[in-house]
Parts: structure tokens; sequence; C-alpha cells
């Protein structure tokens, strides 16, 4: 797919969002809201809270928003296509279907990114939370942001066939905030091992472990947070491809790719 | 480029089944479609056109038979394939309604390939033939349902492709728009030799288009033929005879006078009733229907026999499917 392709649907991405700008400001302002209720909650529920505690919630606050983000509307790009009538037209541009809803993704991807580091950053300036970003904690975003990317795969297959997916969509949304330590640290071991199977986990641990305790790549190797995120994204990886794969190939057997 | 030396299209014992338990959506269909030809895949509600011409772009799997587009093979080369192609499907968008008709041509140009200087007057180009320049930078929800299928038909050439798909392209349109349509599908076809596949229920449209029809219903082939040759042959030894009445017919007389004279349609208004009926020839028939006419108090204001159209055909031919199946 050429590289014009990809910025079509960067662009394409980008009209739209001046078409719905009533709903992305409302997502900004949700974004802020949130991450100051969530701060003054845990202050008063933690008086050694503090600076530490509030940008740990940064950390873990701003990757969940982003990779939950970037996943929910991969996964619920078959279904907004085919509810404006314009899947069957992805399906027939001359490419395997699986890369033009890679390019689309990828317009997710940066537009979520750009906007949700964005904030981060600009909160983190407000608060006093500024921190040196080092390229192994952008190594580590970027690898917990394919995970991501990965279960929208797959749940963007399941789409393709089952069409209405918005309760599981929503359970997994509350399952990523509360399960995945995104607002504060997972300590209970039973939690904390079904945690580690989710995606974002590993990211948002090592993430807090670089960016909070300054720990190096070898450090991080040594603590295992390499091994299971790059396991971790792999697995994801993987479901997406053989879940979109059988997806498209089943509705196309079914005819039910346009329906919705 | 296509494959030299091959038709534009070859469809060859497609058969879907979509369950077990109904009968099949389409059932063992063949044609092939030479390049430079308008082809008119016709047929009632549900007989397997919208299936035919899904199978065709790939976007249903058949359950077997195989299809060549532009000379490849689309159970193994389909995105190839895919590229020598344009389609408008019914009951679909096909567009961005979001998004300017201009912002879409350059997103689906993109999205084909197109880049540069080349995809700028590429879109210019098809504005224009569709009429459409004036009122490109503006949301596509915003334009006339007639305006918003030019944007979905400039879409589908923008990449000039070999073959175009065309599903009920002028469903619901007013005339001028549809002539617009009409007036693109033609140029596309003689001034630039491609192939054009049509879907419609409009059958003086199909009639004024087609190079060749071919008749489906319940998924099997009725007829395939050069239209005129098909006209011809159902509807040439079988004149119409059209019938002038005074006033309107009500419904009950004319349901008893089709159920007696098959084939017979109808079209009304308050002043006269025009009967067509493509009948055998012999004056007997005629001289029963009169009496039938007369018994029912309709005055007849004239009488005279005319060549049949499409029209006319696919009601005979459509009325019976189980008499011309193959």
């Amino acid at each position: 797919m050429t590289v014009t392709a990809l910025g079509a649907e960067f662009r394409r991405s980008l009209r739209l969002a001046r078409s719905y700008w009533l709903e992305y400001v409302a997502d900004l302002i949700l974004y802020i809201l949130g991450f100051l209720l969530l701060s003054a909650v845990f202050q008063a529920a933690s008086p050694n809270y503090g600076r530490a505690g509030m940008l740990s919630t940064l950390i873990g606050y701003t990757t969940w928003k982003i990779c939950a983000s970037v996943l929910e509307d991969i996964a619920r790009v078959a279904s907004d296509e085919a509810r404006t009538g314009t899947l069957e037209q992805l399906f027939l541009a001359g490419w395997p279907p699986g890369l033009v809803f890679t390019g689309r993704s990828l317009g997710y991807v940066i537009s979520h990114t750009l906007r949700g580091l964005i904030l981060a950053f600009i909160l983190a300036g407000l608060l006093g939370l500024l921190q040196p970003i080092s390229p192994v904690a952008a190594i580590l975003f970027v690898l917990t942001l394919l995970g991501a990317c990965g279960l929208g795969f797959a749940l963007a297959g399941l789409t393709l066939v089952y069409k209405r997916i918005g309760g599981g969509l929503h359970l997994l949304w509350q399952m990523l905030v509360f399960f995945t330590g995104a607002l504060a640290p997972i300590t209970h071991p039973l939690l904390a091992g079904f945690a580690k199977l989710l995606p974002l986990t590993w990211g948002i641990s090592a993430l807090r472990a670089n960016i909070l305790d300054t720990a190096g790549s070898a450090e991080l190797w040594q603590g295992g947070f390499w091994q299971g995120l790059l396991i971790n994204t792999l697995i994801y990886l993987t479901l997406g491809v053989v879940l979109f794969t059988w997806g498209e190939q089943r509705a196309r057997q079914q005819g039910v790719l346009a329906h919705y | 480029m296509s494959i030299p030396d091959q038709p534009a299209i070859r469809v060859e014992h497609l058969i879907k089944s979509y369950s077990p338990d109904r009968p099949n959506a389409v059932d063992g269909i063949n044609f092939e479609i030479a390049k430079a030809t308008i082809f008119g895949l016709l047929g009632p509600n549900g007989a397997g056109k919208t299936t035919t011409i899904k199978m065709i772009l790939g976007l249903v799997l058949p359950s077997s038979g195989s299809v060549h587009l532009a000379g490849f093979d689309m159970s193994k080369e389909r995105n190839r394939a895919l590229r020598h192609a344009g389609a408008i499907l019914e009951g679909s968008r096909n567009v961005y309604w979001r998004l300017s008709a201009r912002t879409n041509l350059e997103y689906f140009g993109a999205l084909r390939g197109l880049k540069g200087k080349s995809c700028t007057q590429r879109i210019e180009e098809v504005l224009e033939l569709v009429e459409l320049a004036d009122r490109a930078d503006e949301e596509v929800r915003y334009l006339s349902r007639g305006m918003q299928q030019k944007v979905a038909l400039a879409t589908a050439i923008l990449h000039d492709p070999d073959v175009l798909l065309l599903d009920e392209p002028t469903l619901g349109l007013d005339v001028q728009a549809a002539r617009t349509i009409e007036k693109v599908i033609r140029q596309f076809v003689t001034q630039h030799g491609k192939t054009v596949v049509l879907t419609t229920h409009q059958m003086p449209l199909a009639e004024r288009l087609s190079d060749r029809i071919f008749l489906i219903d319940k998924g099997k082939r009725i007829v395939e033929g050069p239209t005129r040759e098909v006209i011809a042959r159902f509807g040439g030894q079988r004149e119409t005879m059209e019938i002038v009445l005074a006033g309107e017919v009500s419904p009950l007389i004319l349901g008893r006078l089709q159920l007696e004279f098959t084939g017979l349609s109808a079209t009304t208004n308050e002043e006269k009733t025009i009967l067509s009926w493509i009948d055998s020839g012999s004056q007997k028939e005629f001289l029963r229907l009169q009496s039938k006419l007369d018994a029912a108090g309709l005055t007849i204001l004239q009488a005279g026999r005319r060549a049949a159209t499409l029209e006319e055909v696919f009601v005979q031919l459509t009325s019976h499917p189980e008499k011309w199946t193959r």
C-alpha cells in the first residue's frame, strides 16, 4: 500500500474529526477532568500519594486512554464503515483488506497518540510532573500500542461476522481500566496474575519502572518486563491477524460484508 | 493493464448457496462479457443479480464455479483484478457523506494508487464529466440524491477502470440526474472502450444502453443474447397489441383480464388507459379480448400493433420463468 494511500487515510480522519469536532472536544474535557478527579480521590485516600503517585497515575491513565481509544476505533472500523455504506468500497481498493485496515489504524494511532501525549505533557507541565522521556520509554509505549492494535484487529474480524460487539467492547474497556493497573499498580496476587494476560498491563508496569524508577533497558530485562511485554504483544498481534483473516473470509462466504 | 485477448468478465458454473435449507441464490450460471460492451444483467427482485455482481467483485465468495475479471482469476488474483474494476453497489452510499465530493475523490484516488498532479487533474476531469465541478467542495450529505449518486459514479471511474459494475445506478434519481449517468456510461464504453455491467429494474434504460442482456430468475439463466435479438425473438413474433380505452379501468377488472390474458399490462390516468399485450397475433384472441372489454363496459378508442419493448419481453419471460430456464 502506497504512502500516498496512508497519507490519504490520515487526511480523511483529520477532515472527519473537523466534522465531529464536538465529540473530540468533549473527549478532551473528559480526559482532563477524569485525571484531575482520580488524582484528587487517590490524594484523599492516601496522604503518601504525592508527586510520584500522581505521575504514576498519569503514565497509566495516558497509556490506557491512548491504547484503549485506538483499540476501540480499530474494532469499530468495520461496523462504522458498514453503517456509512463504504465498507465494500474499501474491499474493492485492490489491496488486501488487512492492509487497508492497517492504513486506517495508522490514522487512529497517530491521531490518538498525538492528542493523548500533548494533553499528558500539558497536564504534567501544569502540575509540575514533567520528566525526561527516554527512547526506551518510547519503544515500550509502541510495543504496548501494538498489542492493543492486535486486539483491535481481532475484534474487527469478529465485527465483520457478528456485527454488534458494543457490549463486549464495553466490558473490555472496563477491564482495561481496572485490571491492567492503569490507575494504580495491582498488588493482589490473583488479580496481578490475571492482569498479566491482558494487553497494556506489561507496558504500563514497564513504563512506570522506566520513567518513575529510572530503570534502564538492562534492568527491565532482568525484571522480566521486556520478555513479558514482547510475548504479550506478539500473542495479541497474532490473534489479530488470525481473527481478522478468519472474519474477512467468513463474512465474504456468508455475504454479510455490507450488513450492520 | 488487463490481460489482452481475454473477455472483460468470464463466469463459469457459478453457484452460491447461503444455506442448505434455501434454494441457491445463484444456480450454475455461465456468461462471457466482451470488452467495450454494456451488459445488462436483468431479473426480478431476488433473482440473484446483486449476488452475482458481488461474486464478480469478490465481495461474496462463490460456493463453486469461477470468475475471471480483466483476465485474472478472482480466487487467486483478486487484488490485481480489482485494480481494473470500479463499482457502484445498490443499497450502499459508496462514498463518505461527511466529506466533500472532492475530498472523497482525493481519498479514493489515493487508495487506488493515484497521486500528485495526475490525481488532481483526473479529479477535475471526472467532476466535469458528471457535471459536479461547481458543487465539488460541498459535503456530500448536503447534495441531492442524484448528485450523491454522481459522486459515487465519479469515484467508481476515477482510476479509469477497464470494467465498471453498476448495481441499480439510477434508482430513485430524477430524469436529469439519470440522463447524466446514462450519458457517462455510454461515453465510458463508446469513447474509451471500457466494459459496463448494469443491473436495473428500469427496462427502458436497459433497452437503450445494453448491447447484450442476461435475464436471470431464481438464480438461473432465463435468456441471454444481444438486446435487439432477444426482443425480436421473444417479442417480435408476438407483436404488441396496444389498446387505448376511455377512462380508468378498475383494478378488479384489470386483475381478471390479466389472469386470462398472460402478459397484459396497463398504464392508466384519469382520461385513458393503455393496455399493452404481447399476443400471438391471432385475430381470434384479439376478438376474445375485445368482447371481454365490451362486456366490462369499456370503450375502445384506438387499437393497433407495434414492436414489443424489452419491458414487455421481461414481463412475459419472468411470468413463467420455468418455461425458459435451462
